[in-house]
C-alpha cells in the first residue's frame, strides 16, 4: 500500500497542532474534582487485563529467581529474628485467648455484639499489573464485578491494607494505593484511638494529615483504619507512625513492600449517611 | 531546499500500522512492571522506544493518528490523567519528525536521541502532572523507568532491524 504524500505538507503540522491542543484540553478536565472511570477506560483495562496476566508469569518468574538470591542471603538473620518473634507471639495468643474468652461472656452478659465489622467472606486476587509512575500509584487485578468486586472495596496484602478499588470492570478491577496523591483514608492509633487522615502524596510513606489530639499520637504507634468516613472497615492494618518532616507524622506502610503478587478484596459495603439511604430506600419503595 | 523536496518521498501506510501496533503492545505492557532485589522498575517509558525508532517513511498523517490514539489508549490501560501521554507521545513525535532523519541512527545518536526523547518525557510528565495535582512528580519513578527502558533499548533495536530487513528496508539500518 502505497500513498505519495506532498512534501513539507502544512496538514501535518495542522494536525500535530489540534492532537496536541486536544490532549491538553483532555488533561484539562482531570482537573479538581475525583474522575469517574468512564466505559471505554473499564473496557481498555478489561482488554488489557489478560495480556498483563500473560506477561506476569514469566515476570513472576524473574522476581522469584532473583529474590531467591536475597532471601539466602539473609536467611540466617530472618530465622533468629523469627525465632524471636514466635516466642513474643505465643505469649501474645495465649493473652489474646483469654481477652477473645472475656469478651464473649461481657458479650453475652450485656446482649451486644462487638465484632469487627470487617468482612469474613474474602476475594483472592492476583495482582496482574501495578502502576508506579511520578503521578500514579495503581494496582490492577484479575477480579472484577462477576467475582463481586465493588468500587471502594477494601484490598488487603498479607502485610496489611493496600488500598481500595476505584474503578471495576467485569472480570478486572483498579486498586488505588496508600501512597497515591489521591488517596485519603480515615485512620486511627491502636493505642490511643486518636483519629487523623492518612494522605498519599506519591512517596513511599504517606503522612498523617488533620491530626485529631496530636499529643495522643507516638511514633511506633501501630495505625489501623478508624471506619469514621464509613468507606473502609474498621481495624484494617495501616503501619507505624514514624516521624516525618518539619514535626509531622508519616506512615510507614504494612504493605510497602514494592512487589504485590496475592492479595485479597473484602466485600465490605459503605456505610451510606442516612440521607443518601432514605433516598435509596424512596428509590426501591 | 530541503532533503524532502530532492527526494519526493512515498510514504507508506503499511510501516506507520506495524509501528502503530507495537506502540499500543506498549502501551498494554507499561502496566506492568518487575522487582528485582527490591528495586521496582515499570515498564511505563517502553512506548518511547517505539517513538524513537518510528520508520521514517512511514505516513504522516496515519503515524500522527496512531500516535495520539495510542497515548489516549496508554492513559486509559495504565490509569493515569486522559490526555497526558497522548500530549507525550504526539509532541515528542513532532519533536523528532522521523520522516525528517536523512540517515538511520548511529549508535551514539540514537541514544543522545533517545535520552533527549526521555527529557522531554518527564518534563512535559511533570507540567501535565503539576498542572492537574498541584503537586510535583516522583522523580526517582521517571529515574527507574528510564534505567528499565534503556535496558530494552538494544533489544528492540534488534527487532526493529529485523523486521526492517524482512520488509526489505534493512539496509538503511545496518550502520
Amino acid at each position: 500500500m502505497r500513498h505519495r504524500e506532498r512534501p513539507n505538507s502544512g496538514w501535518t503540522r495542522i494536525a500535530l497542532l489540534a492532537a496536541i491542543l486536544v490532549s491538553s484540553l483532555l488533561i484539562s478536565f482531570n482537573r479538581g474534582e475525583d474522575r469517574q472511570a468512564s466505559k471505554l477506560e473499564t473496557a481498555t483495562q478489561s482488554g488489557v487485563a489478560p495480556l498483563a496476566e500473560f506477561l506476569s508469569v514469566p515476570l513472576r518468574g524473574i522476581e522469584d529467581f532473583f529474590g531467591s538470591f536475597t532471601d539466602r542471603a539473609f536467611a540466617f538473620e530472618e530465622n533468629e529474628r523469627l525465632k524471636a518473634e514466635v516466642s513474643v507471639l505465643r505469649d501474645r495468643q495465649a493473652r489474646y485467648e483469654n481477652l477473645a474468652m472475656k469478651v464473649a461472656r461481657y458479650e453475652a452478659i450485656l446482649g451486644v455484639d462487638t465484632e469487627t465489622d470487617v468482612p469474613l467472606k474474602k476475594i483472592a486476587a492476583r495482582a496482574i499489573g501495578e502502576t508506579d509512575g511520578p503521578f500514579v500509584r495503581s494496582v490492577l487485578l484479575n477480579v472484577g464485578a462477576k467475582d463481586g468486586v465493588m468500587i471502594g472495596n477494601p484490598v488487603m496484602s498479607a502485610d496489611g491494607l493496600v488500598g481500595h478499588v476505584i474503578n471495576v470492570g467485569p472480570a478486572s478491577s483498579r486498586v488505588l494505593r496508600l501512597s497515591d496523591l489521591n488517596s485519603r483514608i480515615a485512620v486511627a492509633s491502636a493505642r490511643s484511638g486518636a483519629t487523623a487522615i492518612l494522605a498519599g502524596d506519591n512517596s513511599p510513606r504517606p503522612k498523617l494529615a488533620f491530626i485529631n489530639q496530636r499529643e495522643d499520637w507516638i511514633l511506633g504507634d501501630r495505625v489501623i483504619s478508624s471506619g469514621d468516613d464509613g468507606a473502609l472497615p474498621r481495624g484494617l492494618a495501616v503501619g507505624e507512625v514514624i516521624a516525618g518532616e518539619a514535626g509531622g507524622l508519616r506512615v510507614r506502610l504494612a504493605s510497602r513492600r514494592a512487589g504485590i503478587d496475592w492479595v485479597w478484596v473484602s466485600p465490605y459495603t459503605r456505610v451510606l449517611p442516612p440521607a443518601e439511604t432514605d433516598n435509596i430506600i424512596e428509590e426501591v419503595q | 531546499m530541503t532533503f524532502l523536496d530532492a527526494q519526493a518521498p512515498i510514504r507508506r501506510v503499511w510501516p506507520a500500522i506495524i509501528a502503530g501496533i507495537a506502540l499500543f503492545l506498549a502501551g498494554a505492557v507499561s502496566i506492568v512492571g518487575v522487582t528485582v532485589f527490591g528495586f521496582r522498575a515499570g515498564f511505563e517509558f517502553f512506548p518511547l522506544l517505539v517513538l524513537a525508532i518510528w520508520p521514517r517513511d512511514a505516513n504522516r498523517m496515519v503515524s500522527l493518528l496512531l500516535v495520539f490514539l495510542g497515548g489516549i489508549f496508554t492513559d486509559w490501560a495504565t490509569g493515569g490523567i486522559v490526555g497526558q501521554w497522548a500530549l507525550v507521545y504526539t509532541v515528542i513525535w513532532g519533536v523528532l519528525r522521523p520522516e525528517l532523519r536523512s540517515a538511520p541512527y548511529a549508535f551514539i545518536s540514537l541514544f543522545l536521541c533517545w535520552f533527549a526523547t526521555c527529557g522531554l518525557a518527564i518534563i512535559l510528565i511533570g507540567v501535565s502532572g503539576w498542572f492537574v495535582f498541584s503537586a510535583l512528580p516522583d522523580f526517582t519513578s521517571f529515574g527507574r523507568q528510564i534505567i528499565a527502558a534503556t535496558v530494552a533499548l538494544p533489544i528492540v533495536l534488534v527487532l526493529r532491524g529485523l523486521l526492517a530487513k524482512r520488509f526489505s528496508d534493512g539496509e538503511e539500518w545496518d550502520s
